[in-house]
């Protein structure tokens, strides 16, 4: 079929020949001068071309170049004498940051271990208040402590701290991520090795290389297979930087052009330097991993300038096709290009044959994917966006390069979503739905944010139920009810009343019932905070007045708007997590409102720091009525709902906190702190449907995991001149004896002490001590004994 | 031992010249109890911070006390040092909240006085 017209043409051809032979003089005369023109033309349209061309070049390639993400960090791991470490932690801790465990430590990024003494190299980095160069260090542990922290020399070093852990990125939407480089910056081999694979000739062609493309074809004939590539660097670069991913001639004439263009304006150490940060060399879910600094990370957890040979060589493999060599999913065949790497930079004289052969042997030291998930904090990096974009727009964080310095603590992070996920598990029913939860956890002094977990499992990017879930909160809200009755001249031997109430509506009326059914009279407003007990508090609340008490949830740092219902004393709003925390961090602080941080400092790409958050704090409620409703707080834990923590809680370690539990038991809430930790956890179904569990049940349960977990440091008690400790008789509210039946001792502030004396104790009623007696109070416990001996 | 360690860092405070600017306090005082096993890490943070400071370096000096807060939590002295370095930056609602904060974790009347004398200063710069 196609014989016939190449025939036709081959004569036609012919006879022009001839025709042609006969007329040349006339027809070179008769055209001429549009051949001259045409030419003219045609040089006019390529030097266009070409400028076209070389403004779109200049245009991307002079500018800045890329879009980079900001860089989310932790906080560093810092050790010092007397830092409270699990050994087996920090170790897990160093794995996760990249540290490669080696027999002698010689240079930054290694670590030795022998049973709990370890020697660290610490890797240097730029934090925003100054250069920390990297350090060798001797540590020793034992008891979960820090008892030794010595320099090289064997000085002591007060502190050593590391390099603080990549936490994540806040990426555009075309999620495209690099973390840049300079040539300077990589390790020995990584571009002698890459030229050697891809572009043996880049410091001599042209922009295109037809040796290489001749050299490659025969490679690739040799090897039966495609070995090698017949593009230059160059070329490679032009493809990923300037154009379509589509295969067309009018594509390559483009690219090739590009490249000459490139190539005529630029230094090839340019050129290659943006080579190493433009090439794509692998994919996580949508983020795009581009440029080798940013891949030695996603590989091996490592800065680029500490890759060894064979690493070297499997990064400088995968180039040719990141998913085919990709190293996680296809080991074998990214082994096999390494070691074909390897082979090449032989051949080439790069490296000796036997550290080739050596590094050949070497596994592939890729972390595991599971450790890569590791890295990624998606509940934290939430709340990081959410505070950063109250100063910052999105443009500026997805693409100026920041850096992010946060609060994170990335082993309590762990260990917070270990609690829940673990104690969630123990909780789940068979046949119900699995419940969900959501846990924040700050530093109590500060409120620096160290923790967010906002899913039952790890690494969960999608709902955050720590900020986003706004649910009711039960008697969470109770602490600041009582702390306005404290600050309005009650006390915590005040007796109140738990009997059944009812508040008129406009529409209709509510009565509030308590937990149990039961009313329980006449109580102490210590035992009524203690049994979260709902008819004394509401009926206290509206004595008081809702507006007061509304007052008191805004002055402790609840920003939401709620309604003035009554129904809101009982928690009958839906609030988040995080929300609670900002609630209950002036309980933890004593006082002082200091707004939940996660951001520390941000920093630009020239390292010069821009925003500083410091921590800010103001004294919102006086000192006394908050040492007061702390301790209640405490009695809370001790003896009233929350004492279950106790079961799973060293009972030496004071801490304070309220169970919060809703309507069908539809949400289980937790609030509590000890000296140096706040958290607060909410556990329920996404749904909104009944649970089986009260705020004690449930969310206490992954409260205690965690609190034992990370051993709090004891809260202190009540102290300060004005504050007296009294026996009170608990039925009436009376001065009582230490050694009666159901009596407590509580914290006044001195003269609201009840005047009056119980005297149903001295009328011959033998009792027992419902408290533990407390070391100071030795001589009067006796003097009382012996009373007490005397009147019975 | 511990007599010998904190003889040492008040030793260390005196020699490093923070005595003029912190008013250095009793003996037995700092730092507290809980933090005497860190108090080598608090102490070095603490010479850091208030060589930035005469440095007029106060953003860093923050960010350093910040850091030693990390470690001490509740430890009185190092909000001294942030609420000094606020009233050099003549920033007095801070320096005073950052005063009243450490009154608060006082453990003793020689500790809440040094914290006076700042908030008399304070009150004096404010009027």
């Amino acid at each position: 079929m196609t014989r016939k017209p190449t025939r036709s043409k081959k004569n036609k051809t012919t006879s022009r020949k001839r025709f042609g032979k006969a007329a040349k003089p006339s027809f070179f005369h008769r055209f001429r001068s549009t051949l001259i023109k045409l030419a003219i033309t045609g040089l006019a349209v390529l030097m266009m071309l070409l400028a076209w061309v070389d403004a779109i070049i200049t245009e991307k390639f002079d500018g800045r170049k890329w879009q980079i993400p900001a860089k989310v960090y932790a906080s560093p791991l810092e050790l010092y004498e007397g830092r409270q470490i699990d050994p087996d932690k920090l170790q897990k801790q160093l794995k996760q940051q990249g540290y490669q465990a080696v027999s002698n430590v010689r240079r930054p990024g290694t670590f030795s271990r022998q049973g709990n003494g370890y020697v660290i190299y610490s890797r240097g980095f730029h934090f925003p208040d100054g250069d920390e160069e990297p350090r060798k260090a001797k540590v020793r542990i034992a008891g979960d402590k820090v008892t030794s922290l010595r320099d090289h020399r064997g000085s002591v070093l007060p502190l050593l701290r590391l390099d603080p852990q990549l936490i994540g990125g806040i990426y555009p939407s075309s999620y495209e991520d690099r973390l840049l480089i300079r040539s300077e910056q990589t390790p020995k081999y990584l571009i002698p090795g890459l030229l050697a694979v891809e572009d043996r000739d880049f410091y001599d062609h042209f922009g295109l290389s037809v040796s290489g493309i001749a050299r490659a074809f025969w490679v690739n004939l040799q090897a039966g297979g495609v070995v090698q590539g017949g593009s230059t660097l160059t070329q490679q670069l032009v493809k990923s930087f300037y154009l379509s991913n589509e295969r067309t001639l009018t594509r390559k004439a483009k690219e090739a052009l590009m490249s000459i263009a490139l190539d005529l304006r630029y230094d090839k150490d340019e050129i290659l330097e943006t080579y190493l940060n433009e090439i794509y060399l692998g994919q996580q879910g949508r983020r795009a991993i581009h440029g080798f600094g940013l891949a030695s990370q996603f590989y091996f957890s490592q800065p680029l300038q500490e890759l060894d040979l064979a690493r070297t060589a499997l990064l400088v493999g995968i180039v040719k096709g990141p998913s085919y060599y990709n190293p996680r999913r296809y080991p074998q065949r990214a082994r096999a290009r390494r070691n074909l790497v390897l082979d090449v930079m032989v051949s080439e004289g790069l490296v000796p044959k036997a550290e080739a052969e050596r590094s050949k042997r070497l596994p592939l030291g890729v972390v595991s994917r599971a450790q890569l998930d590791g890295n990624a904090f998606p509940a934290y990096l939430d709340l990081v966006k959410q505070q950063l974009r109250q100063d910052y727009d999105n443009q500026d964080l997805t693409s100026e390069g920041l850096r992010i310095f946060t609060h994170m603590d990335p082993l309590l992070q762990r260990q917070a979503q270990t609690s829940m996920s673990g104690a969630l598990q123990q909780l789940d029913r068979k046949g119900k739905p699995r419940l969900q939860g959501a846990m924040v956890v700050t530093s109590a002094q500060t409120g620096d944010v160290l923790a967010v977990v906002g899913d039952r499992q790890s690494g969960y990017a999608g709902f955050n139920r720590a900020i986003e879930a706004r649910r009711p909160v039960g008697s969470l809200l109770k602490p600041a009810i009582y702390l306005t009755a404290l600050q309005q001249g009650y006390t915590l031997g005040s007796i109140i009343s738990d009997a059944p109430v009812e508040v008129q509506g406009t529409k209709e009326s509510w009565k509030p019932r308590n937990y149990d059914k039961k009313s329980h009279g006449n109580v102490l407003l210590y035992d009524a905070l203690l049994k979260s007990y709902n008819q004394a508090a509401a009926r206290l609340g509206m004595q008081l007045g809702l507006d007061n008490v509304l007052a008191t949830f805004q002055t402790l740092g609840l920003n939401a708007s709620i309604p003035a219902y009554p129904s809101v004393l009982l928690g009958s709003s839906a609030l988040s997590p995080l929300e609670m925390t900002a609630m209950y961090q002036t309980f933890a602080t004593g006082g002082f409102r200091a707004q939940p941080r996660a951001i520390r400092a941000v920093v630009n790409a020239q390292g010069e720091t821009l925003k500083r958050y410091a921590l800010e704090i103001t004294q919102v409620v006086a000192d006394e009525p908050m040492a007061l409703v702390r301790h209640a707080m405490t009695g809370v834990m001790k003896e009233g709902t929350g004492r279950g923590v106790y079961r799973q809680l060293d009972p030496a370690i004071r801490v304070a906190g309220k169970t919060g539990t809703t309507n069908d038991q539809r949400d289980s809430w937790f609030a509590g702190f000890s000296d140096d930790l706040l958290a607060v956890v909410w556990v329920g179904n996404d749904d909104n449907t009944p649970t089986h569990l009260t705020g004690s049940s449930g969310a206490l349960r992954v409260w205690g995991n965690f609190m034992q977990r990370v051993a709090p440091r004891s809260l202190h008690e009540p102290l300060g001149e004005r504050i007296r400790w009294t026996w009170i008789d608990r039925s009436n509210g009376l001065k009582g004896r230490k050694m009666c039946d159901n009596t407590v001792r509580l914290p006044y502030v001195a003269g609201t002490e009840p005047a009056g004396s119980s005297r149903r104790c001295g009328t011959g009623i033998r009792s027992k001590p419902e408290v533990s007696p407390p070391a100071a109070d030795k001589k009067e416990s006796l003097l009382d004994k012996f009373k007490a001996w005397f009147q019975s | 031992m511990r007599l010998i360690k904190t003889g040492l860092i008040l030793m260390a405070l005196v020699l490093t010249g923070c005595a003029s600017q912190i008013q250095v306090q009793q003996a037995d005082s700092w730092p507290g109890r809980e933090n005497i096993e860190a108090s080598a890490a608090i102490t070095a943070l603490v010479q850091q911070a208030s060589t930035q400071r005469q440095e007029g370096l106060y953003r860093e000096a923050i960010y350093t006390l910040e850091r030693a807060l990390r470690i001490a939590p509740n430890e009185p002295l190092i909000y001294q040092q942030m609420a000094w370095t606020r009233f050099e930056q003549q920033r007095l609602q801070e320096a005073e909240q950052l005063a009243r904060r450490g009154i608060s974790l006082s453990r003793s009347p020689a500790q809440r006085e040094q914290f006076e004398i700042l908030l008399d200063k304070i009150n004096r710069d404010d009027t």
